[in-house]
């Protein structure tokens, strides 16, 4: 941990990164970084972090912060502005595209990793006082599938559950879920309870993921048949006296012909277990655990989400659960887990196309309402749209301005090659970001606002479980940064509504938030938080996280709908009859693989944060595809080799594992690589853009590809104290390291053209190691004894230890030995070393000799007797003489010692 | 009776002789050396070191006398032989009776060459090669008398170092391109000069001596480009003869050192030759590592046991002025090699190996010396080294770790 001055206080704040929604303590050091823990107090975490959060004190530094607005010039070089020309000048053309095109014309894509507060303000810009519902947000991608299962089944976006249900349940179920990486935290309290109560626990995912257990049930069912394993389940739940006829009976609607469905598809455990890929006993054996424990958590994740029928698999799930009555109850409950920090409190401000405000939607009593509420001049009457088909509308040309808030659509949008192209058609592209370059960025913004970051930002997020924590600021803003909401404001005063963005705080716009919720509420919306509209600032300031809703003049309610009570007609929850589940596209003898995508432990979204810490950069530092070692065979990659992986949308060149652990026919490959942080590792271009018809989530998972092998003769990595330009035809992927910036490389070009591009960055100290003939070269220069850079290139198997010299690269100095065999690329950890040659004849070093005037020798004859130094040309007798000289006279105050 | 074993010459090949005669053919010889330098034999290795004033000109002696007599030598230091009598097996000593031999060895070593130049006969025209020498050049260097060493091999460096270090200005003018380029590489070459002028010697390439300047004394060396140079004295060390005289006139073949066979035996029965005044499969070393080796097998021989010198594959490995170099075998690296070189010329490091058919055929090492006997041996016993090129370049110890991973 960092040394903190004591003087300086801890301040409470939660993580930037997942929907757990963990409290931390930041200690700021004083010197722009901060000391990181888990808040004991806060009720997701309890005091835990996973990797990611520990690491953020290692996330803060400005390299590569956007400080300044800047606008691109004619010659497409970014310049730096004052804040008004910026504003002047976005307000400006925004203003010129709707007067002439319409309001249809522009769209804002926003970011689940917004505050509560920017949210609002943006999402009432758009809907309010623009006039158009084309905000949509990175939540698209991420959840929309159960938003849009929720509203289906529960007549509003309601998390019946709370994480305490994750600590009573007797069964946890995990569906598509890699919990274990992507919520460490709400998983080690699942393992608790396995540990402390026995909890078993089910998971269900094509890939066996580090989230099972050698003791779990492990259900690795074909892609997409979920519905059909959870209409099995319906139907065995029904023939075996499992269904709760009373909850079905007085809260819900639609079961029979939900049964119905779910009979048709998946009549029997053998139906069920054809349908799905799996084998009849483990099918009949999660059955038989559902139906026989009440206590039960089914909680899903991208797995169930971004897929074409996403919003049908999350109904299948709910279906089980209504019809056991198991929902809202301690220990038992449908679970949505939310990917990102805000996604819910975006869910909440209504910032995604198919809402328009504070869980209202586009029924004409709610745009009434919020059309008063905000005295909003031209308020949107009609869906936007979702993500997927905003980003086509732009590559059609009919918007023609976007604002990017805080996400990197670039990257994560499927089919993302087609998502860059299409940017660079926009009349206005405007981008508020942290990072001064992305994909996003480099994709043609034409201007960037310096928004703040974590730890500079304040306001309220919103967890998984409906949990509303506040966000702090612990650090200045750097540079001319601002809050997210400020920019909006000023963007919005400058369109001519002043009036209604005169926001002086976050605390002013939470206010309006809450109020909002509560308007004309009468417990007929689930989202209310009316109890905090008059929340003063100092009250704003010091707010305890507190779960949703908050009714004025209610009790606090933890759980939802263990009593019925829907937002749905009469009250009732509905069931769904899904779909039978058929992925979107099928392989072909071209495209015999599907591809799925996904995140590693380590590393969030595309990494322009967690890409900064060296620590997190030590896990899986390279972008790579996993693949079945059947098919490994079939399509002759091998383990630690490249495959280049290709789609009808795109080609990526990715190394491979190999691994039992994915299902045969499937490939995974991460997400997070961009171009910013490898070559060809923008696994966003593989995915095809199908969306589910209910949420407009896209089926991320499941693409048709191909796999074939790549050679590369050259394999190497590269460390520097500044960022590399590397050579445009070396495939690399860049790592955070201690000290510096590291990246992993592979080539086919010739030794000698990296030989002179390292000659045309490093420095006149350099050390260089040339076996050509042997494919290697290995170069280092230094500062004084500091490693400033240093290429190791070579075969496959002799590129050099990239952890030794990683660690080496780290350290301010370089002993001599270090320096000596550095270019090996080889530990020397335990190697004999006699030190530095002083009898050549007989090879004996300076270290063997100390040993042997240690041991006694008190003349060259003696050491000439014990190690043969200087018996044969003699030439070394005079140093051997003064090694003695040196080195005897500490050995006789040590003899006194021991006389005395 | 013993048979008189007489070796004219009292330098290292001598001592080391009757070293390894005392270990296999003790009390067989009565030997006899003969010596024209008037002190023990020293060695000659080391006479740098004391130019430098690294070491006290009696601490060079390789043995005191009561070496020699417990091993019934009778030496007879300060006496020049001046002809050998092949007939009659006598060797001749100046002002002195003649001494029979059974057995003659010669180890007169050899001669610094004298450059023929005009002016190389002046008063301050010196060479570097025995005690003498040293003498004479300390001498200088108290008076910080200006000095150009004229030869840039291992023999002028070290006069130069220690001229220097002694207190002399010292110019090094060499003829060739590069300093050594009989053990060195290019780049070797070029570190080594860098490390050298560190020390304050200035170096002059592609310099050819054209004529020395003085009316008695030295004033100045010319170059044949034009350039002059200042100086109060010049010390050639620009290459080595073999001192054949007194075979040649005895009879004894020579060519241009005294011709053996493998068994270091001249033409002429029962004289023998080892050492730089030897010529072996028309080669004469100049380095004191094949003189120890001819040493031994003519030790065997004259006890009696098979013994047979192949030749030595020379390898140089020395500190030169004060910097390690280490050379060995093909450092080139002939059409077919290739070659692995590492370079940290800022840390005074410069390493060339050279393979070719999966061996070790040769290495040049500049600073970092650890590993050089290891490099010989691999070249000496042409062990293939394929599975450890990846770390040969990095010692002995990590080539061995990774090989037995």
């Amino acid at each position: 941990m960092t040394a903190v001055d004591p003087h300086l206080r801890a301040t409470k704040t939660t993580c930037a990164y997942c929907g757990v929604g963990c409290g931390i303590l930041a200690t700021p050091d004083g010197r722009g970084g901060a000391a990181i823990s888990g808040d004991p107090e806060h009720p997701a975490n309890f005091g835990r972090l996973c990797s990611k959060g520990s690491a953020l004190g290692e996330t803060l530094g400005l390299e590569n912060r956007l400080l300044h607005p800047m606008i691109r010039c004619d010659n497409g070089t970014m310049e730096r502005v004052a804040w008004s020309d910026a504003l002047d000048h976005v307000a400006h053309r925004f203003q010129h595209i709707i007067a002439r095109d319409g309001p249809g014309a522009v769209a804002f894509y926003l970011s689940g990793q917004l505050l509560t507060e920017d949210y609002y303000v943006a999402n009432k810009l758009m809907k309010g006082f623009v006039g158009s519902a084309n905000v949509d947000t990175n939540s698209r991608l991420c959840m929309a599938s159960s938003v849009a299962g929720h509203r289906r089944a529960f007549g509003a976006d309601t998390v019946p559950g709370c994480y305490e249900d994750l600590d009573e349940a007797d069964l946890l179920v995990l569906v598509g879920s890699n919990a274990a990486w992507c919520h460490p935290v709400l998983y080690q309290r699942m393992l608790v309870n396995k540990q402390s109560r026995g909890a078993r626990i089910v998971v269900i995912d094509p890939r066996r993921t580090d989230t099972v257990g050698d003791d779990d049930l492990f259900l690795g069912l074909k892609p997409g048949t979920d519905t059909a394993l959870f209409s099995g389940l319906l139907v065995h739940l029904a023939d075996n006296g499992a269904l709760d006829r009373d909850y079905i009976e007085r809260h819900t609607s639609g079961f029979d012909d939900a049964m119905a469905r779910a009979r048709s598809m998946a009549g029997s455990l053998s139906a069920t277990a054809l349908a799905t890929g799996l084998s009849e006993p483990d099918v009949a054996a999660f059955f038989q655990m559902f139906a026989t424990t009440p206590r039960v958590v089914t909680m899903y994740s991208q797995g169930v989400n971004q897929s074409a029928q996403g919003t049908d698999k999350v109904n299948a799930i709910l279906n089980c659960h209504l019809a056991t009555g198991r929902i809202g109850k301690p220990g038992a409950s449908p679970f949505s887990l939310t990917g990102q920090p805000n996604a819910m409190g975006g869910r909440e401000v209504g910032g995604l196309a198919n809402q328009l405000a504070a869980h209202m939607g586009f029924t004409p009593a709610d745009i009434d309402r919020v059309r008063r509420f905000w005295k909003a001049p031209r308020i949107a009457t009609h869906e936007g749209l979702k993500a997927v088909q905003m980003f086509e509308a732009i590559a059609r040309g009919e918007i023609k301005a976007l604002w990017v808030i805080g996400t990197n659509p670039a990257v994560s949008l499927p089919n993302a090659d087609a998502i860059s192209a299409a940017l660079k058609k926009l009349e206005l592209f405007v981008v508020s970001e942290n990072v001064v370059t992305n994909d996003t960025v480099d994709a043609g913004a034409q201007v960037l606002f310096p928004a703040q970051a974590w730890g500079e930002k304040s306001g309220t997020v919103t967890n998984s479980e409906r949990r509303i924590s506040r966000q702090r600021a612990f650090l200045s803003s750097p540079g001319e940064a601002r809050p997210d909401w400020w920019i909006i404001g000023e963007v919005a005063k400058r369109l001519g509504f002043g009036a209604a963005f005169n926001f002086a705080s976050a605390a002013d716009i939470f206010r309006e938030h809450a109020a909002l919720s509560a308007f004309e509420n009468d417990g007929g919306r689930d989202f209310d938080i009316g109890g905090l509209q008059a929340l003063s600032d100092e009250a704003f300031d010091a707010m305890a996280p507190v779960q949703w809703p908050i009714r004025q003049n209610a009790e606090p309610q933890a759980r939802f709908f263990a009593e019925g009570g829907f937002f749905a007609g009469e009250q009732k929850a509905r069931f769904i009859a899904p779909e039978t589940p058929a992925l979107r596209t099928e392989t072909t003898a071209a495209r015999p693989l599907r591809l799925n995508t996904g995140r590693v432990r380590d590393q969030w979204h595309t990494m322009t944060r967690t890409g900064m810490s060296p620590r997190l950069g030590q896990h899986l530092p390279e972008p790579f595809v996993e693949v079945h070692p059947d098919d490994a065979a079939r399509h002759g990659v091998a383990d630690g080799d490249f495959a280049r992986v290709t789609t009808d949308y795109g080609q990526c060149t990715l190394r491979v594992v190999v691994s039992e652990r994915q299902q045969r026919g499937m490939l995974f490959a991460p997400i997070h690589w961009s171009a910013v942080t490898a070559t060809g590792a923008r696994v966003g271009s593989l995915v095809a853009p199908l969306t589910d018809p209910f949420s407009g989530q896209p089926e991320n998972k499941a693409t048709p590809a191909s796999i074939t092998p790549y050679e590369y003769v050259f394999r190497g990595f590269a460390l520097s104290r500044t960022p590399l330009e590397l050579p445009d035809h070396a495939w690399w992927a860049r790592v955070a390291v201690n000290g510096g910036h590291g990246y992993l490389l592979a080539d086919n070009a010739d030794l000698r053209g990296w030989q002179s591009w390292l000659g045309s960055i490093a420095g006149d100290d350099l050390a260089e190691y040339k076996d050509f003939g042997g494919g290697v070269y290995r170069a280092a220069s230094f500062a004084a004894d500091r490693i400033e850079t240093c290429l190791f290139i070579g075969p496959a198997r002799d590129a050099g230890d990239w952890n030794v010299v990683k660690g080496l690269f780290a350290a301010d100095a370089l002993s001599n030995d270090q320096r000596r065999m550095l270019l090996s690329g080889k530990s020397i950890d335990g190697l004999a070393n006699a030190g530095p040659i002083v009898c050549a004849c007989f090879g004996v070093g300076r270290t063997t000799i100390c040993d042997a005037i240690a041991a006694g020798a008190r003349s060259a004859a003696d050491i000439g007797a014990k190690l043969k130094a200087g018996t044969n040309c003699g030439s070394c007798i005079p140093e051997l003489k003064r090694v003695i000289a040196q080195t005897a006279p500490a050995a006789v105050p040590q003899q006194l010692a021991v006389a005395n | 009776m013993s048979e008189p074993l007489v070796i004219v010459g009292n330098g290292m090949a001598a001592a080391r002789l009757v070293d390894e005669l005392a270990k296999v053919a003790l009390g067989r010889y009565a030997i006899a050396v003969i010596g024209d330098e008037p002190r023990l034999a020293y060695n000659r290795v080391l006479l740098s070191s004391v130019l430098a004033g690294e070491t006290a000109s009696h601490d060079i002696e390789l043995r005191p006398a009561s070496w020699w007599r417990d091993r019934g030598v009778t030496l007879k230091y300060g006496c020049r032989a001046t002809e050998v009598d092949v007939g009659r097996r006598e060797v001749k000593i100046e002002n002195e009776e003649s001494i029979p031999f059974s057995k003659l060895v010669l180890t007169t070593g050899s001669s610094p060459l004298r450059l023929n130049v005009s002016g190389a006969d002046l008063a301050g025209v010196h060479t570097f090669r025995d005690s003498r020498d040293v003498d004479l050049l300390l001498t200088l260097a108290a008076q910080k008398k200006r000095v150009v060493v004229v030869g840039g091999g291992l023999l002028g460096l070290e006069a130069a170092y220690g001229l220097a270090k002694a207190g002399a200005p010292v110019t090094l003018v060499h003829l060739m391109d590069r300093l050594m380029e009989r053990q060195l590489d290019a780049p070797a070459a070029e570190l080594l000069k860098a490390l050298v002028e560190r020390k304050g010697i200035e170096i002059l390439l592609n310099a050819n001596t054209a004529r020395i300047h003085g009316e008695t004394r030295v004033e100045g060396v010319e170059l044949t480009d034009g350039r002059r140079i200042d100086a109060d004295a010049v010390v050639f060390a620009a290459g080595i003869r073999p001192n054949i005289a007194l075979a040649k006139e005895a009879g004894i073949a020579v060519n241009r050192g005294v011709v053996v066979d493998d068994v270091m035996q001249t033409a002429s029965p029962d004289i023998f030759a080892i050492g730089e005044c030897a010529e072996h499969r028309g080669i004469c070393y100049g380095l004191v590592e094949p003189a120890y080796e001819q040493a031994r097998v003519l030790a065997r021989h004259l006890a009696g046991r098979a013994a047979s010198y192949s030749g030595s594959i020379v390898a140089t490995n020395l500190k030169v002025s004060g910097v390690s170099v280490f050379s060995a075998g093909d450092f080139v690296g002939i059409e077919g090699s290739e070659t692995i070189v590492l370079s940290d010329l800022n840390y005074g490091t410069y390493k060339k190996l050279v393979v070719a058919d999966g061996r070790l055929t040769g290495a040049v090492l500049i600073g970092d010396v650890s590993d050089a006997l290891w490099y010989l041996e691999l070249i000496r016993t042409r062990q293939p080294t394929a599975r450890i090129r990846a770390d040969m370049m990095f010692g002995r110890s990590l080539a061995i770790r990774s090989e037995a991973a």
